[in-house]
């Protein structure tokens, strides 16, 4: 016979332990996947299925790999919700690179200057400008500067004749074409140098200069402004504006899915309600975007044939 | 025993809560530690990563190889390290064998990393994986171990367990020495009451504590005190008891014997008629057994007229019929009689009065035969005193007869002569009567002249009135008897007469003549006052007359009554009151055709 003090114990005692079994599961994280590390893959690429709703969007390199990614992958993420598609950087080395995925639709998307907008027009023909970046003040320019170091005995650009000098890209609007339009009507052509040469962006070319490898250098306002304010360099000249970089788009994109991307450029408030999306202060889009038209960006296309497309030939 | 519940109890508490302490902390510290070094793992992934991107981007393999493997080195719970380009080409691995198949496409990350645990051949592993560069894709994964952390809790909690058991031991033990104190005076009350429920109430407990045993001893050493009083007061009660119910007994029996012994039948009943008892006697006037009557309603076994339900009823008779001699009948005389007692009980006495009314019945015939034989006697004499002188008249009327030549005065002569037959004629029967023999003189008569002459006299009497039809429903000539035409005359005379004296405002007298193959029938009927049923028996007694007042003897219907048994035949009545009599004359004819 069973006493009831046992059956009332061995309850208890069941269910304090179901209870203590829920809450405290015998396995941490449970589902543990069994592996056997000894069955090798004779495959070295994940199996991916290609999706269609997959848009890549690619970029002029202005701060480098890393700076320049750490400011995109939130946009794509504001793109993908605001389309429904999944927005992708594709990373290029170089501006041909990203003319080229521009021009032939490897990337619906991207985020380039005007000289990349006027080369990858000229030499494909398949690009157009789909809104113009602003600054904080609103406007849709920007301004290259010319600048030395805070010691140095450069004054003006007159001064620079037989010192070194760095750019930035080649292909680079602030970092290359205003400066070397600066100088042009300073009087001075590159071969006036003792030396120059194309460091592959801003930073570089600050940091080359700041270094004391180059005299001086030719480089975007708003970094150059950032500089000097900490006493690393002083700027010299400053140029007249010029239209600023753009977010272009391929022709043969959806027009459903371009107005969409339009629009939600447009929208964005990088003072307002889209303040905490990304660093702004590093983008060449700080007060956000506005519609252009195709005509805004007709001034480069003489200056690029002039002071580019001269240099490649 | 209690002892070793209680001990029992105490040990598995401690188990059980103790596994249940010691499972818990090991669980909480297990998953805080683990928490940690995941999160750790994710720290890593973001610094490695950060690291790395410039590398993947420029697919420079050779130097994301070297700073993962450096990375592996420097972190000694890193199992593994692997890198996937965005485009999902492996890029390097920290795999001395090779790149294991399953790990290709595996826990890939979303926004946040993610973990995954996997069970390999060097243990448990959680895989931390995150997106390598941000925006573009690509995975990272780390394989961190648990063991060597892990080990260092399992070691802790190890300890915790030792320590557990040895507390669970000691506190058994003292729990056990604490019990041996605490059941010892339980058990010394357990023998106690041992003692006392084998009948010792002289017992005492022993006092040991002054806790709440103590107190229990105490109030139960009281309780045994008014117990063994209480229980010689019972016993001296018991003895009384005793004594009187052997008294009662005695009693009882002597009441048992003395209503078995005696002569009448003595009966008990509940207040619902139920047989209580059923004495001998009662066995022997009713014929029924005692066992046949217990227990049953007095009305099935008893056809009580008078039920025991009202007051006490005395000398109610009851006729039985004997059960032994079929013939015989008893009669019983009932006596009911509420008992005082409580339950409304009744007692039927039953007293056997057969010989009693038998001798009462008996005597009152016999005097009625003493005046009968007076009476006879009395006829007797006046018959034979006024035959004589009857006689004398006679002879001088039949010489007055011979002697006259008057036709009137012949005529009433013969007038004489007939009334003089009629009185010696009657004196005749009265004499035959008295003598209760009736000696007939046989002729062959017709029943219908003699009827008819019947008629002719009643109506010449003064009982008949005009309102009285006579009816008469027989043919002349066809029913014959041997018989005496004077006292059959007698007869139908008598009955007539009393129809007559039944119709006095008038109504039918009907007479019909019937036979079969050995008896005439002749019925007379009238639509008189009728008779009463209580009279019908007695209507063919010497001397039974309703009509005193006139003078009348009652004699009539008995001497008809003789005449007729005298023929061989008899007389039967039916009679309702208020609606007439039929009285039917059945004698034994002769059919003459």
């Amino acid at each position: 016979m069973i006493s009831r003090e046992f059956i009332v114990t061995t309850t208890m005692v069941l269910l304090l332990f179901s209870i203590l079994f829920y809450v405290y599961p015998p396995e941490l994280g449970g589902g543990a996947v069994l592996v056997d590390l000894n069955e090798i893959a004779d495959a070295t690429v994940k199996q991916t299925t290609s999706d269609e709703n997959v848009v890549y969007f690619g970029f002029d390199l202005r701060l480098g790999p890393k700076a320049d990614i750490e400011i995109y992958a939130p946009l794509m993420d504001y793109l993908s919700a605001k389309t429904g598609k999944q927005f992708k950087i594709k990373y290029a080395e170089t501006y041909e690179e990203t003319q080229y995925y521009l021009a032939s639709g490897i990337v619906s998307f991207a985020a380039i200057g005007p000289v990349s907008y006027v080369i990858a027009e000229e030499k494909y023909g398949n690009v157009i400008p789909l809104v113009v970046g602003l600054d904080s003040n609103g406007a849709p320019t920007y301004r290259a500067v010319i600048f030395t170091r805070p010691d140095s005995s450069i004054m003006k650009i007159e001064d620079l004749r037989s010192h070194s000098f760095a750019f930035g890209s080649f292909y680079s609007t602030q970092g290359h074409l205003i400066p070397r339009i600066m100088l042009e009507e300073a009087g001075i052509k590159i071969r006036d140098f003792k030396r120059y040469a194309y460091l592959g962006s801003h930073q570089a070319c600050a940091q080359a200069v700041i270094s004391g490898l180059f005299d001086a250098g030719g480089m975007q306002d708003t970094l150059a402004y950032k500089l000097e304010s900490k006493g690393l360099i002083r700027i010299i000249a400053v140029s007249k504006p010029y239209p600023r970089s753009m977010i272009a788009a391929n022709k043969n994109v959806d027009p459903e899915l371009l107005g969409k991307v339009k629009l939600a450029l447009i929208e964005l408030d990088p003072l307002g309600k889209d303040a905490n999306l990304l660093d702004w202060s590093k983008t060449e889009f700080s007060g956000g975007f506005a519609e252009v038209d195709l005509e805004y960006y007709n001034v480069y296309f003489d200056l690029v044939r002039r002071f580019i497309q001269g240099e490649e030939s | 025993m209690l002892k070793h519940k209680i001990v029992f109890l105490f040990v598995v508490y401690l188990v059980v809560f103790g596994l249940f302490n010691v499972y818990v902390t090991w669980r909480e510290v297990s998953r805080t530690v683990l928490t940690e070094v995941l999160r750790l793992g994710e720290d890593m992934g973001y610094f490695l990563s950060d690291s790395l991107i410039e590398d993947v981007l420029r697919e420079d393999i050779l130097s994301v190889q070297e700073k993962i493997e450096d990375f592996k080195k420097v972190n000694p719970h890193v199992a593994y390290v692997y890198v996937l380009s965005p485009e999902g080409k492996l890029l390097a691995h920290t795999f001395s064998n090779g790149f294991p198949r399953k790990l290709l496409n595996f826990n890939e990350p979303s926004k946040s990393p993610s973990i995954q645990t996997i069970i390999t051949q060097e243990g448990r592993i959680h895989d931390v994986s995150l997106i390598l560069v941000p925006g573009m894709g690509g995975e990272l994964h780390i394989g961190l171990r648990d063991e060597s952390i892990l080990k260092v809790v399992n070691s802790a909690v190890l300890n915790m367990m030792l320590l557990g058991i040895l507390s669970v031991s000691v506190g058994g033990i003292v729990v056990l020495i604490s019990m041996q104190a605490i059941t010892k005076p339980i058990k010394e009350l357990e023998n106690g009451i041992e003692k006392i429920m084998r009948g010792n109430y002289a017992h005492r407990l022993a006092l040991f504590t002054d806790d709440e045993l103590g107190a229990l001893t105490k109030a139960f050493n009281k309780m045994l005190e008014e117990l063994e009083t209480k229980n010689r007061q019972i016993r001296e009660y018991i003895n009384k008891l005793k004594v009187t119910y052997r008294r009662l007994k005695r009693t009882m029996e002597r009441y048992k014997a003395l209503v078995e012994s005696v002569g009448d039948g003595i009966i008990s009943l509940s207040k619902d008629g139920v047989i209580l008892s059923w004495n001998r006697s009662a066995e022997e006037l009713t014929g029924i057994k005692r066992l046949e009557a217990m227990g049953k309603r007095i009305e099935e076994v008893l056809n009580i007229p008078d039920k025991p339900d009202a007051e006490d009823n005395l000398g109610v008779e009851l006729v039985l019929q004997d059960k032994r001699e079929k013939t015989s009948r008893r009669i019983l005389k009932i006596f009911t009689r509420k008992l005082s007692n409580e339950g409304g009980e009744w007692m039927i006495i039953l007293r056997d009065v057969t010989n009693e009314v038998i001798k009462d019945q008996l005597n009152r015939k016999l005097s009625y035969y003493e005046q009968l034989i007076n009476v006879g006697q009395l006829a007797a004499w006046i018959a034979h005193e006024v035959n004589t002188p009857l006689t004398g008249i006679m002879l001088s009327a039949e010489l007055l007869m011979v002697e006259c030549k008057d036709a009137q005065v012949k005529a009433r002569v013969e007038e004489i002569i007939s009334k003089v037959e009629t009185c010696k004629h009657r004196l005749d029967n009265i004499l035959r009567l008295a003598r209760t023999s009736y000696a007939i003189e046989r002729k062959l008569i017709d029943l219908a002249e003699v009827i008819d002459d019947s008629i002719k006299h009643c109506q010449a009497c003064k009982c008949y009135n005009e309102g009285i039809r006579i009816v008469k429903r027989y043919e002349y000539g066809s029913h014959y008897v041997f018989g005496d035409p004077f006292g059959l005359r007698e007869v139908f005379e008598n009955i007539i007469l009393n129809a007559f004296q039944a119709m006095k405002d008038g109504g039918d007298l009907k007479i019909e003549i019937d036979r079969d193959r050995e008896f005439i029938y002749v019925r007379i009927s009238d639509t008189g006052i009728g008779i009463p049923e209580e009279y019908l028996r007695k209507i063919f007694e010497p001397f039974f007359t309703t009509k005193k007042k006139n003078g009348c003897l009652g004699l009539g219907l008995s001497i008809a009554n003789a005449i007729v048994k005298a023929h061989g035949g008899e007389i039967l009545v039916e009679s309702k009151v208020g609606e007439g009599s039929v009285f039917t004359i059945k004698l034994p004819g002769r059919l003459i055709a």
